[in-house]
């Protein structure tokens, strides 16, 4: 007798339990079906880890509570819940295949299978953990995961993998055992930048051994032989853990019906209002449809059975939505209706994610004459215009008003800042009483990553628009988007050449995203003319004649680039059509040729320039630096630091590197492209309008971004009170400060609210420390400050 | 605020001449001295020269506070103390005697002098600190020569008598004291010397590999020390002064404020 349920719930997580729940609350039957633990994922986390409950203003539906805590606190309650409410759970069984026939869904599981009128599928994007597949993978010191470090001391552990998990497990373990590395390949080209760096000096610091285009050959009880480039090695083993990251369950999802918008990695299916995907009765929650989220998963399983059971049900986040969209007359739903019917770009998201954009986002009403935002401004959010009209200033003295650029309701503007990371380009004026939704950045960049259709629409429009803004203004847009058609995106890695001085020139580039540098031989050596942040061009010269040009200089790409590049057959048919652009591009052509000759750097000052490029100073905003001619050690500058933060410096004066006079002290820069942010859960660090990264109070320690810091310049600290009255004896008594909850990061917020500016500078008796925005630094060379001037 | 300008001392030096210059036209019936009205004007002004020398102190201290740059209040401070050099002996006409007066006006002399020294040091000294150009820091240095003086001395272990003879001529013992550090001259390294050139031939064969790795060393240690010489000692005269120019700029406060008493009072 084959079982039969009103609901089939694949993956006990905290969507495919809270489902489970409220299923057996309405007295459905059901089973919820688990290959591995309840909330599995929360199950492999270490041992004690802090689980977050983010995004903190999201209201929890259903009867599953969740509150932040360690991961046995989280793991304790949803148990206790799972027996309370009787759910029938599973668990240790593995899914293998979907059937759908006759409306009736079969679910084959371990050697059995039973049938489901409705079927959940609630099984997150971890996946199965990827084996090895070698003879001994399944004896006992053979692991998946690493739960507690600390449990280990003074074995011999190898770790296989190349991803971050596994470069975090080698890098804690060897704190107190002999670790080796096992990578199948010959680098980390899969972690992030700080994890390589850190695993590359532990392994040339002998801390840990490293085992290059090595793999995994046999494992024994007490060793494991290793494929090794040399042949054959067998080495002491106690412990295995291999990380080679998950089996995505793509696959399985598609063999049970389900479609994908596209072939990308990350593209998620879609479902309607009420998670149903294009199989009818087959619904999908959680992270698989976008929503990495812990309750927002707890929120889905909830509302996925009141859908079931045709029950109204008003989703949590509705309560966000209507918060947002008060400002505007009518019902909530009418509202939502008319900014997605105004708003081609987002014509393709599902349900949840139209929803999920609206509560990220915000709604702007602004009149006739003001600004929207300034050309050089920092923000980098994404405007869309619902109702009214804007006129986009370009960056040209010479253009009148009238060839403004004028976008009505349903365009969009700042993606040019957003998808470079650089200030804004334009000025925009609103032209009439507009209605604007403005979506953060982060918000932006998933759905690129998700849905195909805003990414194309916002690489269309970049290359038009740097186009228009760098180069052509003044053209009809017309003739633009037929030329922005005919680019191409060419990426490039950091230390690639674009093209070589003396080669023969037959393409235009536009920098979108990155620097190049760019550089000439002078007396047989190469040296840094310049650089170039995106929204500039290069290797017009040798394109603006038919004639065959040669490049003049060598353009390198400093950090990872994207340039647009126009091929010279296109380049001459547009500029033969508008010669106004031409003549103002061979304008520009004409100048930077007398400049480089003219100014052409000398060596010390090219030294000075690879210095900078090399340490990243060209990506910096706004970067603290020290005459060492000036300098007299005080250390004033630190304890002025240190003073208005709470005691903790967050500058280390002598930490940096040094090159001639000038010191760079460990000190946050502002960069242009801060990597900092790309990794902050709670979104806590934004930009300023001013430029500064400041981290904000919702904080919740997790490390990314002191880990992406390439310059070292976040530390983690405990917050401490705001101390009192200071006295001379104030140090004698100062009561202890207790430490509680995980320390957040902390880094230079630039004395933001300390009139006058940076306590350090200020501080400093004779003018060593600067803060200079690093084109200045040049200048700097010839005219420093000094107490007796 | 623009400190480029020698805004501080323009503006100063505009202020003595214009100070030395009424001093000059001023004819008082009893003669020059403090109880003119010229005399009590400049002995105000000295008196606010001074809290405003002082007031430096806590400003440097103030590290939220918003009243100027340190760099621009010390600006002030070097110029307006040079200042009353010349303010305070006008202030009251010349006369000197051994009396508290002039032992205020001494030791106003000293700090000033003091101060001056100490300008001198921040201008001079900056340069010479090789941790702040990528160099290794105190620390690092004498850990550097200690690591090279045990080198040396498991070198010499069961060496024959002409070894220990060429360790001795060539090295001597390093101890880190003040006058070795701070008022010593630089070593002059180990040059081509005829001398040890010959010793080293004195040496049997078989250890004459080694005694050329010592001399080696040896060499290395000394430029170490002359680092460490050369970063202890701008270190040092960076901050010593300190230890006159702020003791003394106390007591003068307490000297003027008997000063003060004492004219007021009598």
């Amino acid at each position: 007798m084959v079982e039969h349920f009103d609901v089939a719930i694949v993956g006990a997580g905290p969507g495919g339990v809270s489902a489970g729940i409220n299923a057996s609350h309405h007295n459905l039957s059901h089973v919820v079906l688990e290959k591995g633990e309840i909330a599995n994922t929360i199950h492999e986390y270490q041992l004690r880890k802090h689980v977050m409950a983010e995004p903190g203003k999201l209201p929890l539906a259903g009867h599953l509570s969740f509150r932040a805590g360690t991961r046995e606190q989280v793991l304790q309650t949803w148990e206790q819940a799972v027996r309370e409410a009787n759910v029938n759970v599973r668990q240790r069984v593995h899914v293998s295949r979907i059937k759908k026939s006759e409306g009736l869904f079969k679910v084959f599981y371990g050697e059995g299978h039973c049938t489901c009128q409705s079927l959940i599928l609630a099984l997150g994007v971890g996946g199965t953990p990827r084996k090895q597949g070698v003879p001994g993978e399944d004896l006992p010191h053979v692991a998946y995961r690493l739960a507690d470090p600390d449990a280990f001391q003074d074995r011999d552990i190898l770790v296989v993998g190349a991803g971050d998990a596994a470069i975090e497990h080698a890098l804690v373990l060897a704190e107190r055992n002999r670790v080796s590395i096992i990578n199948r390949g010959g680098g980390f080209p899969r972690a992030k930048d700080a994890n390589a760096a850190r695993v590359q000096d532990a392994i040339e610091s002998g801390s840990i051994r490293g085992y290059y285009n090595t793999t995994v050959a046999r494992i024994e009880p007490e060793q494991t032989i290793l494929n090794t480039p040399n042949g054959e090695v067998t080495v002491p083993c106690s412990h295995l853990i291999a990380r080679l990251g998950g089996i995505p369950p793509r696959k399985f999802i598609e063999s049970c019906g389900v479609e994908f918008p596209s072939s990308k990695p990350g593209a998620v299916p879609l479902v309607d209002s009420h998670y149903e995907s294009n199989v009818k009765g087959l619904y999908l929650i959680g992270s698989l449809i976008g929503y990495p989220l812990i309750k927002q998963a707890i929120n889905q399983g909830h509302e996925v059975i009141e859908h079931i059971l045709g029950n109204p049900v008003e989703p949590a986040d509705q309560v966000l939505i209507k918060e947002k969209l008060e400002i505007l007359p009518g019902s909530v739903q009418e509202n939502l209706d008319r900014i997605r019917l105004n708003l081609p770009l987002f014509r393709d998201l599902s349900d949840p994610q139209f929803r999920e954009l609206i509560y990220e986002s915000s709604l702007r009403v602004k009149n006739q004459g003001q600004l929207v935002f300034r050309r050089n401004d920092y923000s980098d959010t994404l405007f869309n215009i619902i109702e009214g009209r804007v006129l986009v200033e370009l960056p040209d003295d010479d253009l009148p008003e009238d060839q403004w650029v004028e976008i009505g309701p349903g365009d969009f503007f700042g993606e040019m800042g957003l998808l470079s990371g650089r200030r804004r380009s334009a000025t925009v004026h609103v032209a009439e009483q507009s209605l604007f939704l403005e979506t953060p950045r982060k918000q932006i960049q998933k759905l690129i990553n998700s849905v195909d259709s805003v990414k194309r629409a916002l690489d269309e429009i970049f290359v038009f628009r740097a186009l228009q803004t760098s180069i052509f203004p003044g053209v009809h847009s017309k003739f633009l988007k037929d030329l922005s058609r005919k680019a191409a995106l060419n990426h490039l890695k950091k230390g690639d050449v674009l093209f070589k001085e003396g080669d023969e020139g037959d393409s235009f580039h536009v920098i979108r995203k990155g620097e190049v540098r760019i550089s000439r031989r002078i007396n047989g050596l190469n040296i840094t003319q310049t650089y170039l942040p995106a929204g500039n061009y290069v290797g017009e010269m040798s394109v603006l004649n038919p004639e065959p040009g040669l490049r003049e200089a060598t353009v390198t790409a400093v950090v990872a680039c994207d340039t647009l590049v126009i091929g010279k057959p296109d380049f001459l048919d547009f500029v033969k059509q508008h010669p106004d652009a031409r003549e103002r591009i061979s304008r520009v052509a004409e100048k930077r040729r007398i400049e480089n000759l003219a100014f052409q750097s000398s060596e010390s000052s090219a030294k000075l320039l690879d210095f900078m490029l090399g340490k990243g100073l060209s990506d910096a905003d706004n970067v603290l630096i020290i005459d060492s001619d000036l300098c007299v050690s005080c250390d004033n500058c630190e304890q002025a630091c240190a003073a208005t933060h709470n005691g903790c410096s967050r500058l280390d004066r002598n930490g940096g590197e040094s090159f001639s006079f000038i010191q760079v002290p460990t000190s946050c820069r502002h960069c242009e492209n801060p990597l900092c942010m790309l990794d902050c859960p709670p979104d806590a660090l934004t930009r300023q309008p001013n430029g500064e990264i400041i981290i904000r109070d919702s904080c919740i320690g997790c490390g990314n971004c002191q880990q992406n810091c390439p310059y070292g310049v976040i530390q983690m600290v405990h917050d401490t009170p705001p101390q009192g009255k200071k006295s001379l004896f104030s140090s004698w008594f100062k009561p202890r400060v207790k430490e509680e909850g995980p320390p957040k990061a902390a880094k230079c917020d630039m004395c933001i609210g300390l009139k006058g500016g940076p306590a350090c500078v200020r501080s400093c008796p004779t003018g060593a420390a600067m803060r200079v925005e690093p084109a200045k630094l040049f200048e700097l060379a010839g005219q420093t400050q000094g107490f007796w001037k | 605020m623009n400190y480029r300008q020698y805004r501080w001392m323009v503006l100063n030096l505009l202020f003595l001449s214009l100070l030395i210059l009424f001093y000059w036209l001023d004819h008082p019936v009893n003669g020059k001295r403090g109880s003119t009205f010229l005399g009590y004007t400049y002995g105000v002004l000295a008196l606010a020269g001074i809290l405003f020398l002082m007031g430096f102190g806590l400003r440097k201290r103030s590290y939220a506070s918003s009243r100027g740059t340190v760099l621009g209040w010390l600006s002030g401070h070097v110029w307006i103390g040079i200042s009353l050099i010349a303010i305070v002996p006008m202030h009251g006409g010349f006369n000197f005697g051994p009396n508290v007066h002039t032992l205020g006006y001494v030791l106003l002399v000293a700090v000033v002098l003091s101060g001056v020294w100490g300008a001198c040091n921040y201008l001079y000294l900056p340069s010479q600190i090789l941790s702040n150009r990528g160099g290794g820091n105190i620390r690092d240095l004498l850990v550097q020569i200690q690591v090279i003086g045990s080198d040396l001395e498991s070198l010499e272990q069961q060496k024959s008598d002409s070894f220990i003879r060429l360790m001795n001529t060539i090295d001597s013992p390093f101890k880190p004291t003040l006058t070795g550090l701070i008022f010593s001259g630089k070593n002059q390294g180990l040059t081509k010397d005829k001398e040890v050139t010959d010793l080293i031939t004195s040496i049997p064969r078989k250890e004459q590999d080694e005694a050329i790795q010592a001399v080696r060393l040896v060499r290395k240690k000394m430029e170490l020390q002359n680092k460490l010489k050369q970063e202890a000692g701008a270190y040092f005269w960076l901050k010593i002064w300190l230890y006159f120019h702020v003791p003394l700029s106390i007591a003068l406060l307490a000297v003027v404020a008997i000063h003060v008493f004492s004219v007021f009072y009598f």
